[in-house]
C-alpha cells in the first residue's frame, strides 16, 4: 500500500523543505512507496488539498489568517500531522516579534526602515496578519514534532522510515551536552562572555562562560554547532526534561557562578534564552494574556 | 513525543462587577524555611500587623524557587509575588539566595517587558527580622494596590506542560 | 455591462515562496493585473534590534533557507564593517568557498528540480517526470546539489543556516578529513555541471517548447557586483548598467542608500527598489545571474567565459534582456562556482590556524553586500557602544526583480486573457505558459504551498 504524504509551508524560510531534500539520494528510496500528493518542491498539484493524506509535514509558524486556514484545511485531510521544524513546533525565530507585541512590527518594517520612499503598509489582497506569531499546535492538533531549525536530515529520514513501516517515531530524550565531544571543565566560569570573544578550542563553551544552550536543548543534531566551535543557540527546542527552554537556561546560568557574574547585566531582550521558542514560552503566554485586555 | 496536557482546574475569579467594590490584592510569598518564614512567624507571634492577604508558600531555600513558579503564580491570578531568602552569606545552601537574586532580577526585567512590571519583589532577611517582613509586605501591598488587579485574572486557565 | 471580475491564481508553483496572480476583468478587458507576494511577514527588521551584533549572522540567515549562506556572510560582513574589522585571509577564502557551495546547491536545485521540467517534460512539468524520463540525470543533479551542501557543512558547520561565520573570521578551519571527502566528490560534480550547461544550451537552441523570445523582454537596467570587471560573488564594486549596456553608476557598497530607494505597494509584502536618480518608473532594474553576467566584463574562469561568449552570441545582444536567458546564465554560474571551488578545496592554507582574530565591539554603521544566487543582497546594521544592534535594514535579492516580473506577467496575461477566463482545467494550461517566466528569475520568496487555487467571484 502506498502512503500518501503532503508537505506545506507557512511563515518560514523553506529551510525545512530543503532539509528534506538534503536526505539526498536516499530520499529516492524513501519515496519509493510514497505518493507525494501535495508538496511544493517536487510536484505540481493543481487542486485544493486532496483527501486521505496519511502524513502531512507542515513547515513554518502561523502568522496570517491564510496560514491558519491552510493549516485547518490540511488538518481535515490528514491523519497524522507533523509540526516540521522549529517555526512550526515552537514558533521559531519569528516568535521574537512577539517581544514587541507581535503586530506592531508590521507597520514598523514598512514605514521606519531607511530606504522607504513612501510609507505604506500592504493591505490589498494580501493575507490579514495575526496579532501574534503562533506555533502550529496553537491552531490545530499536532500529532508529532520534528524539531530543529532546520531539522536534521538523518532525523527526518528516520522519522519517515518509522512512519512508513507503521512504527511510532521517537526523538532523542537526551540533551545536546550528551552528544557534545567538548571537554567539560570542573571549574565554574568567572565571567559570562559574548560569542565574538575567542574561546579555547575543544573545551566546553558553557564552562568557558559562553551562552551555550546545550543543557536545555534536545539532542539529535550531533551537537553540530559546538563541534564547529560555536555555542548551541538552542534550535531544537527544550529537551525532554525541560518545560520552558528559556527559563531552564536562565536557571542554569544563574546557578553557574557563586558571585555576581560580570556581563550578566547586558541589556537582553526577553527572548534571548528562547530564540526559537519564545512564541511558545510561558512568558509570552502571559504577555498575550496581558495584551488581550 | 510531547507529554500529556496537564489541565489545572481553578475556580473562576468572581467578577468584580461593582466599581464600589474595593480591590483586595492577593499576594503570594515564597518564603525560605530558614529565614523569612521565621520572620513572618515571629511577626505574627509578636502581634505585629501586616497585610492579611499574603499567602505564604514555604520553600526549603529561595534558590528552590524556579522562575516558572513565579510565572505560574501570576498566571493563576496572584496580583503580586514575593520571593524572600536569607541574608547574603547566610543561606543554608551557601549560594541559593545569590542564584535566586540573579534569576529574579532577569525575571523582573522580563515581566516589565510584558506589562507585568512591579509585580515581583525579591528581599533578603534573617529569621529575627520581623520588622523587615512587616515593612516589605506592607510596602509591596501598597504598590500592588496602586498597580491594580493582575490583568491576567480573566485568562483561560490551562497549563500546557511540554 | 458585465460585472467586474476578480480572479486569483494561487499559489504559483515550483517557486520558493507564496505568490499569486490576480486579474481584475471588466467586460472581457483586463483592468488590473498584479503579481502578489503573499509571504507571511516575519519582521526580522523589528526583532533584530537589541540583539548583540555578533549574533546577527545566525539570526538573520533564518530569512531564507535556500540562500542562508549569503545572508550569513552578508550579515557578518555588515557587522565587521560596523566594528572596523578586517578578517584574516584564510577566513575570506573559507567564506568564498562557502558561498560557492551555496551557488552550487541553489543553482543546481533550481536548474534540476524546478526549471528543467519546463523544458524537458513540459506536458507534466515536475521533477518526478524528469526522474522517470532520465533517471541518471536526476541522480547526478541530486549529487551535484549535495556537493554544494557538503561544502557548506564542511565550512559552515551546518548545511542550512550555518553557524561558523563570526565577526573577526570563522570559528574553525576546513578540517583535513572534510577536505579529502570534498576532493573526492569534486570531479563528478564538475562533470555534471559541464553536462548541465551543455544541456541547457542544447535545449535553448532547439527550443521545442518555444520559450526563447516568447516573453516580453522589456529592456531594464541591470545591477550586480564585480571585482575590477570580473564576475565575483563575495566582494567588489557595485555597478548599474543602462539598458544599452553603459555604466550608469559604479560605487562602493557602503554608498548604496545614495543610489537606491524602495517603495511599498499595497498588494504585495515585498518592497520594490528602484534607482533613486531615475525614480520608480524609469529606474527599474534587475539582479541575479543574467544581471551579473551583463554587468561584469569577464567570468572568473576560462571555460565559463567561453560559455558566456556563446550566450551573448546566441541572443545577439549585450546586455541580454530575454528572461529565459536567466536559465542559461545560471547554468554558466553553476559551472563557474564548481570550477572556482575546486582550487580552494585543494588549497592547504585552509587547514591553518589563521581563521580568526579577536575583535572589539563598538558603535558604528556597516553595510554588508554579497551576491546571493538570486541577486545582490544588502545587510545594513547600526550598533551602539556595546556592539548591540540599534537599527537594521535589508535589501533582499528577489525584491529587486519583482517589478519586472510583474510587468512581464501583465503583458502575457493580456495576451492569454481569453484562455485565462475559461473554466479549469483550460485556464490552468494558460497559466502554465506564464509560470516559467516567473520561474526564470528563480524568485525565492520562501516556501510555497504547491497548489494553484482558482478563486472566481
Ligand atoms: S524552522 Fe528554521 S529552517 Fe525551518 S522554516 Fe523556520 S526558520 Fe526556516
Ligand atoms: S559546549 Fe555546550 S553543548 Fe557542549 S557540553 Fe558545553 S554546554 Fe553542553
Ligand atoms: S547545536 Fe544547538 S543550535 Fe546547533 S543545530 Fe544543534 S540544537 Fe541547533
Ligand atoms: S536557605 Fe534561606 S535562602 Fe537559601
Amino acid at each position: 500500500m502506498t502512503v500518501r504524504i503532503a508537505t506545506m509551508g507557512m511563515a518560514g524560510c523553506s529551510g525545512c523543505h530543503i532539509a528534506l531534500l538534503d536526505i539526498g539520494v536516499k530520499l529516492l528510496d524513501i519515496l519509493k512507496d510514497v505518493e507525494l500528493v501535495y508538496s511544493y518542491p517536487l510536484v505540481d498539484t493543481k487542486n485544493p488539498i486532496p483527501p486521505n493524506i496519511d502524513v502531512a509535514l507542515i513547515e513554518g509558524s502561523i502568522r496570517t489568517e491564510h496560514d491558519k486556514e491552510m493549516a485547518e484545511a490540511m488538518r481535515k485531510q490528514a491523519k497524522f500531522v507533523i509540526a516540521f521544524g522549529a517555526c512550526s513546533a515552537h514558533g521559531g525565530v519569528n516568535g521574537l516579534a512577539n517581544v514587541f507585541g507581535g503586530i506592531e512590527g508590521v507597520e514598523y518594517v514598512y514605514t521606519k526602515t531607511i530606504l522607504m520612499a513612501q510609507k505604506l503598509v500592504p493591505s490589498e489582497h494580501v493575507p490579514q496578519i495575526l496579532q501574534n506569531d503562533l506555533r502550529l499546535s496553537d491552531v490545530v492538533k499536532v500529532d508529532f514534532i520534528i524539531p530543529g531549525c532546520p531539522p536534521n536530515p538523518d532525523e527526518i529520514a528516520s522519522v519517515l522510515t518509522a512512519l512508513l513501516s507503521g512504527e511510532t517515531p521517537v526523538l532523542s530524550s537526551k540533551s545536546i551536552c550528551d552528544e557534545c565531544p567538548l571537554e567539560r571543565l570542573t571549574e565554574a566560569p568567572t565571567k559570562l562572555r559574548r560569542t565574538h570573544e575567542v574561546p579555547e578550542p575543544d573545551k566546553c563553551l558553557l564552562s568557558q562562560g559562553f551562552l551555550c544552550m546545550g543543557p536545555a536543548t534536545r539532542a539529535g543534531c550531533n551537537a553540530e554547532c559546538p563541534r564547529r566551535g560555536m555555542p548551541c543557540t538552542g534550535c531544537r527546542g527544550p529537551s525532554e526534561t525541560v518545560w520552558d527552554q528559556g527559563v531552564a537556561m536562565l536557571d542554569a546560568l544563574a546557578a553557574m557562578e557563586e558571585d555576581e557574574i560580570s556581563g550578566f547585566k547586558l541589556p537582553r531582550l526577553a527572548g534571548t534564552f528562547a530564540r526559537y521558542t519564545y512564541a511558545s514560552s510561558k512568558l509570552d503566554n502571559l504577555r498575550k494574556g496581558v495584551k488581550k485586555e | 513525543m510531547s507529554k500529556a496536557n496537564l489541565k489545572v482546574k481553578t475556580t473562576p475569579p468572581k467578577a468584580s462587577s461593582k466599581l464600589t467594590q474595593r480591590f483586595e490584592p492577593r499576594i503570594v510569598s515564597f518564603c525560605c524555611h530558614y529565614c523569612s518564614y521565621g520572620a513572618a512567624d515571629l511577626a505574627g507571634a509578636s502581634k505585629m500587623s501586616y497585610p492579611t492577604n499574603v499567602e505564604i508558600i514555604r520553600v526549603p531555600c529561595s534558590g528552590r524557587v524556579d522562575p516558572l513558579h513565579v510565572l505560574r503564580a501570576l498566571e493563576e491570578g496572584a496580583d503580586g509575588v514575593m520571593v524572600t531568602g536569607c541574608l547574603k552569606e547566610q543561606c543554608h545552601f551557601v549560594t541559593g539566595n545569590i542564584h535566586a537574586e540573579k534569576r529574579m532580577q532577569q525575571l523582573m526585567a522580563d515581566l516589565e517587558a510584558i506589562g507585568l512590571g512591579g509585580r515581583l519583589v525579591f528581599e533578603l532577611m534573617s529569621a529575627g527580622m520581623a520588622n523587615k517582613w512587616v515593612e516589605t509586605t506592607s510596602s509591596f501591598y501598597d504598590r500592588i494596590l496602586e498597580l491594580g488587579p493582575n490583568p491576567l485574572k480573566h485568562m483561560k486557565k490551562e497549563v500546557k506542560c511540554e | 455591462m458585465t460585472k467586474p471580475k476578480h480572479i486569483e491564481f494561487e499559489p504559483m508553483t515550483r517557486l520558493e515562496g507564496h505568490a499569486k496572480i490576480s486579474l481584475d476583468v471588466t467586460g472581457g478587458k483586463l483592468n488590473k493585473c498584479h503579481f502578489h507576494i503573499i509571504e507571511s511577514p516575519r519582521l526580522f527588521e523589528r526583532f533584530m534590534e537589541g540583539i548583540p551584533a555578533e549574533e546577527a549572522p545566525q539570526l538573520s540567515e533564518r530569512i531564507c533557507g535556500i540562500c542562508s549562506v549569503a545572508h550569513h556572510l552578508g550579515s557578518v560582513k555588515a557587522v565587521e564593517a560596523a566594528w572596523g574589522v578586517t578578517p584574516p585571509k584564510q577566513a575570506v577564502k573559507l567564506r568564498y568557498l562557502e558561498n560557492f557551495g551555496e551557488f552550487i546547491h541553489s543553482h543546481a536545485l533550481h536548474q534540476v528540480y524546478l526549471a528543467l521540467p519546463d523544458f524537458l517534460t513540459p506536458e507534466t512539468p515536475n521533477v518526478l517526470a524528469v526522474a522517470a524520463k532520465d533517471p541518471t540525470l536526476a541522480k547526478k543533479g541530486i549529487e551535484l546539489r549535495m556537493f554544494g551542501q557538503n561544502i557548506i557543512k564542511a565550512v559552515g558547520g551546518r548545511m542550512i543556516h550555518p553557524c561558523s561565520a563570526i565577526p573577526g573570521g570563522m570559528s574553525g578551519p576546513l578540517l583535513q578529513e572534510e577536505r579529502d571527502k570534498l576532493a573526492k566528490q569534486a570531479p563528478k560534480a564538475l562533470a555534471t555541471a559541464r553536462a548541465l550547461v551543455k544541456l541547457y544550451f542544447k535545449l535553448a537552441k532547439e527550443d521545442e517548447v518555444g520559450l526563447v523570445g516568447y516573453y516580453l523582454s522589456e529592456p531594464t537596467h541591470y545591477f550586480g557586483l564585480h571585482n575590477k570587471g570580473v564576475h565575483d560573488i563575495y566582494e567588489g564594486t557595485l555597478r548599474f548598467i543602462t539598458p544599452e549596456g553603459k555604466t550608469l553608476h559604479n560605487f562602493q557598497p557602503t554608498d548604496y542608500a545614495q543610489y537606491i530607494a524602495e517603495d511599498a505597494m499595497p498588494y504585495t509584502t515585498v518592497k520594490y527598489p528602484f534607482i533613486k536618480e531615475l525614480g520608480p518608473d524609469k529606474g527599474n532594474y534587475r539582479v541575479g545571474p543574467l544581471a551579473r553576467l551583463n554587468v561584469s566584463k569577464k567570468m572568473a574562469s576560462e571555460e565559463a567565459q567561453g560559455y558566456a561568449d556563446q550566450l551573448f552570441e546566441f541572443f545577439g545582444e549585450r546586455p541580454i534582456h530575454d528572461p529565459i536567458a536567466y536559465n542559461l546564465a545560471r547554468s554558466i554560474e553553476l559551472l563557474s562556482a564548481v570550477e572556482q571551488a575546486i582550487p580552494l578545496i585543494e588549497d592547504s592554507s585552509l587547514q591553518e590556524d589563521n581563521y580568526r582574530i579577536p575583535v572589539e565591539p563598538r558603535a558604528g554603521e556597516g553595510v554588508g553586500v554579497i551576491e546571493a544566487p538570486r541577486g545582490t543582497l544588502f545587510h545594513n546594521y547600526w550598533t551602539n557602544d556595546e556592539g548591540i544592534i540599534t537599527k537594521v535594514n535589508f535589501m533582499i535579492a528577489t525584491g529587486q526583480n519583482v517589478r519586472t516580473i510583474e510587468q512581464a506577467v501583465q503583458a502575457k496575461a493580456r495576451e492569454l486573457l481569453p484562455d485565462l477566463l475559461r473554466p479549469r482545467p483550460e485556464c490552468l494550461n494558460a497559466l502554465q505558459r506564464i509560470e516559467p517566466l516567473i520561474r526564470a528569475y528563480d524568485p525565492c520568496i520562501s516556501c510555497s504551498v504547491h497548489m494553484i487555487e482558482l478563486v472566481k467571484d
